[in-house]
Order: C-alpha cells, then sequence, then structure tokens
C-alpha cells in the first residue's frame, strides 16, 4: 500500500468540484419509452434487450414507492426531473491520455491513476451514465478474466453474462429494480474463471458531474469454482441545487467455493439521492463480504443481501454510517439463509452528528429445511449531539429447532469520564472525542484497505474539530 | 350503540408494518366479523378490600399498535367499560383478582387508576370457553409513587382467540410490572403501550409462554420515553413445539430531550420443533443522546451439552427436554416475585 491520495477521498469537499457539461447524448428529463428507445439506439443494443427495458418500464410505472416501510423522505423524489442517459459518445479508453481533457481532469483530482498504477489490477472509471476509462492488467486477462461494462458484456460474452443477468435482483423484486432495468447503462460485468485468485483489487470508480442526473449503473460479478477477487467501488458528485439520483444494482454471483469482497465506500454530495440495491448468490462452501461504507448522500437506502442457496456458504456484512447535518443513513444487511449449515455475520456501526439520523434495517431469514444455520447480528449507534437520531429496524424470522439466531444493538455515547481522562493527560476536547469516536470504529475501519481507514480517520478528526472546536 | 366510527381507519392489511408476519388478512379480518356479534364482558368474583372501588366508567379509545380500526370496531360494541380505582397511599400486598369467563364474543374495557403513593398487586385472570373470543381494552395510570403488579393469564381452551390492547402511563416515580402468560389459545395478539410522562420511573414487563400444536402469539410492545431519567425492562421468553408461531415486535421509543434514558428489551425463543416459526422485530428510535438503550434477539434449540448432562444422570430425553423447557421459562417469575 502507498501513502498517496486515495481514489475516493472521504471528504465532501475533495469531490465538490464540476466541469462545464459537453454531452453528444443527452436523453432529457424523464423516463418514457421514447427515452429507452434513444438509449438503446446510442448503444446499439439489440432488440430483446429493449424489450426487455421496455417491460421493466412498464413494472416501474405500476409499482408504488414502499412508504410502508422505507424512509418519507424519498416520497418528494421527482422521477420526471431527471436525466437518464448523458454520455460523450466515445467508447471507454484503455490509454489514459486517451481519455477526454475535462474528465481526465476530474479523475487526476480524485487520484484515479496514482492508484491504479500502485495497487490495482484493474480499474473501471465511469462519468456520468457512461465507463470513460478502463483498463486491467494484461496476466489477468491472459488466465481468462473477463471486466467489461455491462453493454459490452451482453454483446462480447452474451452465453456468461445473459443466465445471471436480472437472475440475483428480478425486475420486479422492487421498483428500484425495475427503475434499473429500465435505464441501466455503465457499471461493470466482472468474471473470474475457475480456481484463478486475484492478489490485487479491482476497482470501480463513479462520478456523476451534470445537474439533476440519474445514474443507474449494473455490476454483475460472477467468480467461477474456488476463484477469488476483491472488487472496490468509490462514488462522488458535486453539490447542485437539484436532486441527483444514484440508484444502481449489484449483482454477485459466488459459484461453489468462490470468495468474492465487495467493498464500498460511497461520498456522494448531499443533494444524491443513494438508492442501491446490493445483492449476492453464495453456493456451495462460496463466501461473500460486503464491506460497506457510508458517509456522503442526502439519503441513503441499502441493504447489502446475501442468498445463501448453498451448503456452508457464508455471509457477511460490516458496515459503517456516518449520518452529519441533513443526511439519513438508512442502512443494513439482509442474510436469507436457504440451505443447512450456513453462516453468516452483521456487524453494523454508526455515528449521528448534529441532525443527522443514522438507521439500520435489517433481515435475517431462515428457511424451512435450512438446518444448523448460525447468524450472529450486532449493531451499535454513537450519538454525538442532543439533535441527533438513530433507529434500529431488525426483522428475523427462524424456522426450525437447529439453528441459532443472535441480534444485539445498543445505543450509547462518548463516555464524560472517559473524555476527562484524556484530558487530564494534554488533549483538547475535539482530540479527546476524536480520539474516543475512532475507537467505536476502530475494529471495522480495519477491514477496509489502508488508504480508506486513513482517510476515513482523518475525516473523523475534521469533524471532531468541526462540531467540537 | 356507542357513537365511535367504524369505518374510520381500515383494518390491518400486509402494508402496515405493525402487523408484519401477523397474517393481517387473515387474522384481523376474521377478528372484525367476530365483532359484529360481541357482547360486553362482565367482571365478577370480586371482593375489593377497602379504598379499592370497581364503577362503571365510560368507555374510550387507546392507542393502538396499528390496531386503530380493530378497536374502533370494538368500541363500537360497549358503551361502558369497569373502573378500578386505588386510594392514594394504600399499600396492600395480597393480590386482588378479577376474574372472569368468556362466551361467544365479547369485548372487555378495564380501567385501572393506582392512586399516589399507593401499592397494589392485581390478577386479571380470562377463562375461555370452547371457541370463544375475547377482546380486552386496558388502560393503567399509576399516579406519582405509585406501584403494580400486575398477573394478565389468558387461560384458553380449543379454538380460542384473545386480542388485547394494554395502555399504561406511568407518572413521577412510578412503579410498573406486568407479566402476562397466555395458553392454550389458538391465537393471541397483545399490544402493550407503556409511556414514561414524569422522571423516575420504571417498569418491568415480563412475558413467558409455552406455546404448542397450532398455535400463534402475536406480542407487540411500544415504551415510549417521553420523560428524562425513566427506566424500563422487557423480557419475553417463548417455548416452541410442534407447529407454534411466535411473533414479537418491540420498540422502544426515546423522545427528544428525554435524556438519561435507560432502556433495555429483550425477546428470548427456545425452538423445540422442526416445524415451530419465529418471528422477532425489536426496534430501537432515539431521538435524543445521553441515553443507554439496547436489545437483544436470540432463538436457540436446547443446547445439546445440558441434555447430554440431564441424560448422563438417568433423566430421560423426553423428560430432560421438558426440565430444561420450564427452567428456561422459571426466571421470568422469579424477576416478577423479585419487583
Amino acid at each position: 500500500m502507498n501513502g498517496k491520495t486515495p481514489v475516493v477521498p472521504p471528504q465532501d469537499a475533495r469531490g465538490d468540484f464540476s466541469f462545464p457539461e459537453r454531452h453528444a447524448y443527452d436523453a432529457g428529463y424523464g423516463l418514457t419509452e421514447a427515452t429507452i428507445d434513444y438509449i438503446c439506439d446510442a448503444k446499439g443494443e439489440p432488440d430483446w434487450l429493449r424489450d426487455f427495458r421496455k417491460r421493466a418500464l412498464t413494472k416501474f410505472r405500476d409499482m408504488p414507492q414502499p412508504l410502508h416501510w422505507a424512509p418519507q423522505e424519498i416520497a418528494t423524489l421527482d422521477f420526471d426531473k431527471i436525466r437518464y442517459y448523458l454520455a460523450q459518445g466515445t467508447p471507454a479508453r484503455k490509454n489514459w491520455n486517451d481519455v477526454p481533457d475535462d474528465v481526465k481532469r476530474t479523475f487526476e483530482r480524485l487520484g484515479v491513476p496514482e492508484q491504479e498504477r500502485a495497487f490495482l489490477a484493474g480499474v473501471d472509471a465511469q462519468y456520468d451514465s457512461e465507463t470513460a476509462y478502463k483498463n486491467m492488467r494484461e496476466e489477468l486477462a491472459k488466465k481468462g478474466v473477463i471486466f467489461v461494462n455491462p453493454t459490452e458484456g451482453l454483446s462480447g460474452y452474451e452465453s456468461l453474462f445473459r443466465p445471471w443477468f436480472g437472475k440475483v435482483i428480478p425486475v420486479g423484486d422492487n421498483k428500484y429494480a425495475a427503475l434499473n432495468h429500465a435505464a441501466f447503462s455503465g457499471g461493470s460485468f466482472i468474471y473470474v474463471p475457475k480456481g484463478v485468485k486475484l492478489a490485487q483489487p479491482l476497482q470501480a470508480y463513479f462520478r456523476i458531474n451534470s445537474e439533476s442526473m440519474g445514474q443507474f449503473e449494473r455490476t454483475l460479478i460472477i467468480a467461477d469454482e474456488g476463484a477469488e477477487l476483491m472488487y472496490m467501488e468509490g462514488c462522488t458528485a458535486p453539490k447542485y441545487d437539484t436532486a441527483t439520483l444514484h440508484s444502481g444494482v449489484v449483482e454477485l454471483v459466488a459459484l461453489p467455493g468462490a470468495k468474492i469482497q465487495y467493498v464500498t465506500v460511497q461520498n456522494w454530495a448531499t443533494n444524491v439521492y443513494n438508492l442501491v440495491i446490493q445483492r449476492g448468490l453464495a453456493m456451495r462452501d462460496a463466501e461473500i463480504r460486503w464491506i460497506d461504507c457510508n458517509i456522503g448522500s442526502g439519503v441513503t437506502m441499502k441493504y447489502p443481501a446475501v442468498i445463501l442457496q448453498g451448503e456452508r456458504a457464508r455471509g457477511e456484512v460490516v458496515s459503517i454510517s456516518i449520518a452529519r447535518d441533513g443526511q439519513l443513513q438508512d442502512t443494513g444487511a439482509r442474510m436469507i439463509h436457504a440451505a443447512p449449515g450456513t453462516t453468516s455475520n452483521i456487524v453494523a456501526k454508526s455515528i449521528s452528528i448534529g441532525h443527522g439520523r443514522a438507521s439500520y434495517r435489517g433481515e435475517v431469514r431462515v428457511q424451512p429445511g435450512a438446518t444448523g444455520c448460525r447468524n450472529h447480528t450486532e449493531c451499535d449507534a454513537l450519538l454525538l449531539h442532543a439533535e441527533s437520531r438513530t433507529d434500529t429496524y431488525p426483522a428475523i424470522t427462524v424456522h426450525g429447532d437447529s439453528t441459532a439466531v443472535q441480534h444485539e444493538a445498543s445505543v450509547s455515547q462518548v463516555d464524560e469520564e472517559m473524555l476527562f481522562y484524556m484530558q487530564q493527560r494534554g488533549l483538547t476536547r475535539a482530540q479527546a472525542m476524536s480520539l474516543a469516536v475512532n475507537g467505536f470504529i476502530n475494529d471495522l475501519v480495519n477491514e477496509f484497505p489502508m488508504e480508506y481507514s486513513v482517510e476515513l480517520r482523518r475525516l473523523i478528526d475534521m469533524e471532531m474539530e468541526d462540531s467540537i472546536g | 350503540m356507542h357513537t365511535h366510527d367504524t369505518n374510520a381507519a381500515p383494518l390491518p392489511d400486509r402494508l402496515n408494518e405493525d402487523w408484519r408476519f401477523g397474517r393481517p388478512h387473515v387474522h384481523a379480518q376474521e377478528l372484525a366479523e367476530a365483532l359484529e356479534h360481541a357482547q360486553a364482558a362482565e367482571l365478577r368474583g370480586i371482593d375489593l378490600p377497602s379504598g379499592v372501588q370497581l364503577t362503571s366508567c365510560a368507555a374510550e379509545l387507546l392507542p393502538t399498535i396499528g390496531s386503530e380500526a380493530l378497536m374502533q370496531r370494538a368500541l363500537a360494541r360497549v358503551q361502558f367499560g369497569h373502573c378500578l380505582r386505588v386510594a392514594d397511599g394504600l399499600q396492600r400486598r395480597e393480590a386482588i383478582t378479577l376474574h372472569s369467563e368468556v362466551h361467544g364474543v365479547q369485548v372487555q374495557q378495564l380501567r385501572v387508576i393506582v392512586g399516589a403513593g399507593a401499592r397494589l398487586h392485581l390478577i386479571e385472570e380470562h377463562e375461555y370457553g370452547e371457541e370463544s373470543t375475547l377482546v380486552c381494552l386496558r388502560r393503567y395510570e399509576l399516579m406519582p409513587g405509585a406501584t403494580l403488579r400486575l398477573e394478565q393469564r389468558e387461560l384458553g381452551s380449543e379454538n380460542t382467540r384473545a386480542f388485547c390492547i394494554s395502555s399504561c402511563i406511568c407518572a413521577e416515580n412510578a412503579r410498573f410490572c406486568s407479566l402476562s402468560t397466555h395458553q392454550d389459545l389458538a391465537w393471541a395478539r397483545h399490544e402493550c403501550t407503556l409511556e414514561f410522562t414524569a422522571p423516575g420511573a420504571e417498569a418491568l414487563l415480563l412475558s413467558a409462554n409455552r406455546l404448542r400444536s397450532e398455535q400463534c402469539l402475536d406480542m407487540r410492545n411500544r415504551q415510549l420515553h417521553s420523560s428524562p431519567g425513566c427506566k424500563s425492562r422487557l423480557l419475553c421468553k417463548n417455548t416452541l413445539t410442534d407447529r407454534a408461531t411466535a411473533i414479537f415486535g418491540g420498540n422502544i421509543r426515546v423522545q427528544p430531550h428525554a435524556h438519561d434514558t435507560d432502556a433495555y428489551l429483550s425477546n428470548l425463543n427456545l425452538q423445540l420443533s422442526p416445524h415451530a416459526t419465529v418471528h422477532s422485530l425489536p426496534m430501537l428510535e432515539i431521538l435524543a443522546d445521553r441515553v443507554r438503550c439496547s436489545h437483544g434477539s436470540a432463538t436457540a434449540p436446547v443446547d445439546a451439552e445440558q441434555l447430554f448432562y440431564l441424560q448422563s444422570r438417568g433423566i430421560p430425553l423426553a423428560e430432560a427436554r421438558r426440565t430444561l423447557e420450564e427452567a428456561f421459562l422459571a426466571d421470568v417469575r422469579l424477576r416478577f416475585e423479585q419487583f
């Protein structure tokens, strides 16, 4: 690991810049059949996909917002004031020098090329609706690893891509799944062949540059039998006065014995609605880990899930959320135990600062016939101010008498005696508070790659200085 | 008939989160139909000491957990309820038992007011005749410094149903402890709302249930900390055999400025059958800092090592399982006794 600027610096200011829009393709505002025709024509998609998108659009229109359980903030989202496709009209570049200047400047400010040279096996940089730059190390291509965008995946690797496309998260799963199926563009398709273990992570970087933009990336990762990979994604956007929507779909398929680790550091601007669906399917002896950090966005709804489909499959979610003034981080996890001997673990920690609200929403379900399963869920919340809010909404369902499921949650604040002790030893109150808060999430931060964990700690230091100092 | 509008609120449906896993399309629907033929229930067998009065009072709306429509329908069937009033300062260690037998479909409304500094042990016992249904609306008001120890015993029989809505309001330094048990009811739903309105109040909510055959117990609880410096504890334990189902929904809500709240909620289930089902929804909504709130939920089978230990001492398997089941539930009563 190096000590340079990380790909996604977890503070708003670093991503809060924009360049003038120069798009060759702009589908305009609102999502209609004409918008879908525009997207399909721009991307040169086959007729079956056009029909598929239009059927998804019908479902999207028919399905209500899930307001009976979801945060009421999403009711204000106006789908007619979102732009659904903006692209430069050029294919993704493999050489950094070929990337258009303004896009290149964007990613250089965010440190993408340095990261790629330093420790990544491959990188995908998405600018608004389409991939601007994508590259993968040659030796991985020789081993049969595929790392392309979904459009290329569908045209070039249809036999691999299509059987799993929309299978983990079906089009009718919920309103936002239908929306993504109708309007998806950009994202990644990754296939790692049998037994191939990637020593270095693959990285995707998502950037929204334009106002009122909707980004609907779609990621499908298939790890074949015994394969292993780590995938990291980071997200930033400049802050505009109008709402921006990020509604991605991420599907993971871990075939028998495979391991997938998916790391997200989300740092959208606070005008972004971040409504993402992430779900993995773990077959026999496979393992899926979601490592999730939500710092940015105005409203986030994200509940990474693992369907433990094969015997002895394992799922894990490690989650950190930081909700500051005006932010709602509604995050959590889902574990569906559908086979015997499956195990899962959820650890979620949240920090609410000022008027911020952090919620944990989770589901653990042990299906009939899934014997000998184990789950442990732990969620802890830290409240830093009198106006801060935290919620916990777990749902646990257990069938049968051979399964053990445990859930525990706690809410606390920084202990005054602890602060007093540290201040007595010469630390300022802000330093003491920062140390205490860092201690609260320390064990989870260590799960992130070094660059991310260092930046997370710095962010907390800055927050404490702002709010206490 | 009562003037409450039965059509004001829609019946619970699958989008009603307070009825999640509770099959409202079956149970709420059936209950609403049964309520059309409901009669007011009588209270009898009461030997009241001096300082305790039982009078009739007007029936009133109570806070529900997702069942406003059912509450309205129940109130449409009863004009008056009973009011048990305990005089200020009365100290009574012996229990008062309110026993009622349930036949057909009945609605019972009871309001209990425990005066300032008074102490009362109250047992409410409902004995169900075959195929009977009871809708029970209960409100407990604890004045400053009052203590109420409450036992709610639902003694069901074949094809019986219970739907209980309880509301408890605790004033300054009031102490409330309840123990509910549900036996042999085919279906029971118990909604309990507890509110602290002044500092220093404390509550311990206990429930222990042995569920068998096709029984379904649906417990919903809401603890509303509206005042700073209050303490609540909840422990709900169930053992499940055959095809029984246990649903638990618990919510600790700490309102803004209710600092120094100390709340804990726990739901523990012992699974004794491969066909039994548990749904657990322990929730927290915390809108104030400087609080200590937590919850826990655990569902597990009988510990194989404990079974082995008992068997190695010559206790047959079935008896060993029964012993462990009894031991699992025993501490709930012990806690009640110690309050």
